[in-house]
């Protein structure tokens, strides 16, 4: 499906702006954007429940269909699993009995066996859900909508949920344009990461060429990439030029890549070869997470954070500790 | 977590039959003084009882059919038109925004607030000048002034209570506004308009000046036949006609009643089954 210039407006107000936009066959691009950025007007959009106020949707084939997964199931109360599942089939003309055969064998991949004849107020979230998936997969759509499907589910459901239908997309190989806000969710199924803010996409890419290079420092802070600072700072830290790319103007680094020093440290005895500076500090706050300690610290008037692996002893706050920073761990970007 | 099904407490059980008394008691009066012509104060029961009031209803004079049937008639159409514009009107005015919404909304519900004889005296008046004096249309277009914001109010809060969510479902599975309306939004609304449409029927049946204006004095319903009765102070006969008039309304409540568990019935399964099958996949886990 191919996207060009399109734009909505609700009640005169422009929600999103010239958006160019392919997806590809078999593809899982998620869009990422903070609250209000059009996210779901977009998804609508795509899905014909919103007009387009200009623009083009194109589809390789020529036509196409879409599905759309809300963030709540809205599972139709009245009516049982089953028919909630072969609705889309009972809209097309169907006749009932080859619909419900076509729901009875779906209901295998849903993993909702046994559950045909239950209405949705006798379901779990996670089964809730997956019927709501179902209900818009069953019609063999060329693009899935998702637009934050698990958010309201704890972190275990979610997890589950979204392995199970990253196995189903690579079985049955549909697109899936997903909308989240989740970095995990997006990180773990997505091809390609667009990042829309304010109704504009801004960049689109890999979820690697996004985080190690945001286009801006609106995307890099979207994405709270920890650690960000001007070039001009870290030259200071750095004590001279920077071999960087005029154009890239500022850096971030993650916090496990920097080193925390509590004790007396010899430089001429740090035997290994690489261009790393040490920023003196007082430790701020200390947090203990799953692999150590989280630990932020204030260099002057700039706050860091730096992770510990393991549980040995850690500094206290209020100490003077030392930072060590490898420059080939830095990931430049343009303001 | 199954919850236990607590007795009623004495408080509850006093308020419970204290709202009892206060709605069978009048019905105590209402049925002897259908049996009696004469009954003083300070007598507790009459010294004489006839069954006079009662022949009288059942004789050719007492119309009391004709009033029933006329009722009816009335009451159905006057259900027909607040379906016709009432079930659109809560749907535009639950689930759109527009300018001027308020004001409509307003409008709508005006004759709760403002005497419907000044809008029922120029609908006459309008009536005779188009010629248009079909009684029991002209009677029923009356009743729906008078009937139509109660059940649009009563429609409305339900669409509120189902919102946009499950047309947008459904419209995102490919279905037609008609068949949102019909397969999604009917099922889901149908207790409101049960309700509503018994308010509509009980109103229409107590409506006495609207009849009267519209019809010119002609149609005989149930109120119609019980006015001259009372206003002569006939207490027997205003009784025995209460008391048959009421049939009608104990039915139409034992119809709702009756369609409400039909429909809960068809829609859900009740609750002890519920909790069995929560029990079970607990048990199962």
């Amino acid at each position: 499906m191919q996207l060009e210039q399109i734009n909505i407006q609700i009640n005169n107000e422009s929600i999103i702006h010239s958006i160019d936009l392919k997806i590809n066959s078999g593809e899982i691009f998620v869009l990422m954007g903070p609250s209000g950025s059009g996210k779901t007007t977009l998804l609508k959009g795509i899905a014909g429940l919103l007009p387009f106020t200009s623009g083009k949707q194109t589809w390789e084939n020529g036509t196409g269909t879409t599905g759309l997964v809300f963030q709540e199931p809205r599972l139709f109360p009245h009516l049982t699993v089953l028919e909630n599942i072969s609705f889309g089939l009972k809209v097309r003309g169907i006749p009932a009995k080859e619909r419900k055969k076509a729901a009875r064998e779906f209901l295998k991949n849903l993993q909702l066996d046994g559950l045909e004849k239950r209405y949705p107020h006798q379901l779990s979230g996670g089964q809730q859900q997956r019927v709501s998936l179902g209900r818009a997969l069953i019609l063999n759509p060329d693009l899935l909508l998702l637009d934050e499907p698990f958010a309201s589910l704890d972190t275990t459901l979610r997890q589950d949920l979204i392995e199970w239908l990253y196995d189903l997309q690579r079985k049955l190989s549909f697109s899936i344009l997903w909308v989240t806000h989740y970095l995990d969710e997006a990180l773990s199924v997505a091809d390609r990461i667009g990042i829309i803010l304010e109704g504009r996409l801004q960049q689109i890419g890999t979820p690697s060429k996004i985080f190690q290079n945001p286009d801006s420092e609106k995307i890099a802070q979207f994405l709270s990439l920890p650690n960000r600072f001007s070039k001009e700072q870290w030259s200071n830290w750095f004590q001279g030029e920077l071999n960087v790319l005029p154009t890239l103007n500022r850096g971030w680094i993650d916090p496990n890549h920097l080193q925390l020093f509590a004790g007396e440290y010899n430089q001429d005895e740090d035997i290994r070869e690489e261009f790393t500076c040490m920023i003196p500090a007082i430790v701020t706050k200390v947090r203990p997470s799953r692999e150590g300690y989280s630990i932020s610290v204030l260099a002057g008037n700039q706050s860091l954070d730096v992770n510990t692996t393991g549980w040995k002893r850690v500094p206290t706050v209020k100490e003077k500790i030392r930072i060590r920073v490898p420059f080939a761990q830095i990931h430049w970007y343009s303001e | 977590m199954v919850k236990r099904i607590k007795s009623p407490g004495i408080i509850t059980v006093f308020f419970v039959m204290l709202f009892s008394l206060f709605l069978l008691l009048p019905f105590v009066p209402l049925i002897i003084w259908s049996f009696t012509k004469y009954w003083p104060w300070p007598l507790l029961l009459p010294e004489k009882w006839s069954m006079d009031s009662w022949r009288y209803l059942f004789s050719a004079s007492g119309r009391a059919g004709e009033g029933l049937f006329n009722s009816l008639i009335v009451a159905v159409l006057t259900l027909v038109g607040n379906m016709v514009l009432g079930i659109p009107a809560a749907r535009v005015l639950a689930q759109n925004e527009f300018r001027g919404k308020m004001i409509v909304f307003s409008i709508l519900l005006a004759p709760l607030f403002i005497p419907y004889t000044v809008s029922i005296m120029g609908m006459y008046d309008f009536a005779i000048r188009l010629d248009f004096i079909n009684d029991y249309l002209s009677v029923a277009f009356a009743h729906l002034i008078i009937t139509l914001p109660y059940f649009v109010a009563t429609i409305w809060f339900q669409f509120r209570l189902i919102g946009a969510k499950y047309q947008e479902a459904a419209a995102s599975l490919g279905a037609s506004v008609s068949k949102i309306f019909f397969w999604i939004e009917w099922p889901l609304l149908l207790p409101a308009v049960l309700l509503g449409s018994f308010l509509v029927m009980v109103i229409s049946f107590s409506q006495y000046l609207p009849t009267w204006i519209m019809s010119g004095g002609t149609m005989l319903t149930i109120p119609v036949v019980i006015f001259p009765f009372a206003s002569s102070g006939n207490s027997s006969i205003v009784s025995a006609y209460s008391l048959l008039f009421f049939v009608p309304i104990l039915v139409l409540m034992l119809v709702y009643f009756l369609l409400m568990r039909i429909n809960s019935r068809k829609q859900f399964i009740n609750r002890g089954e519920d909790i069995a099958i929560r029990t079970n996949k607990h048990s199962n886990q």
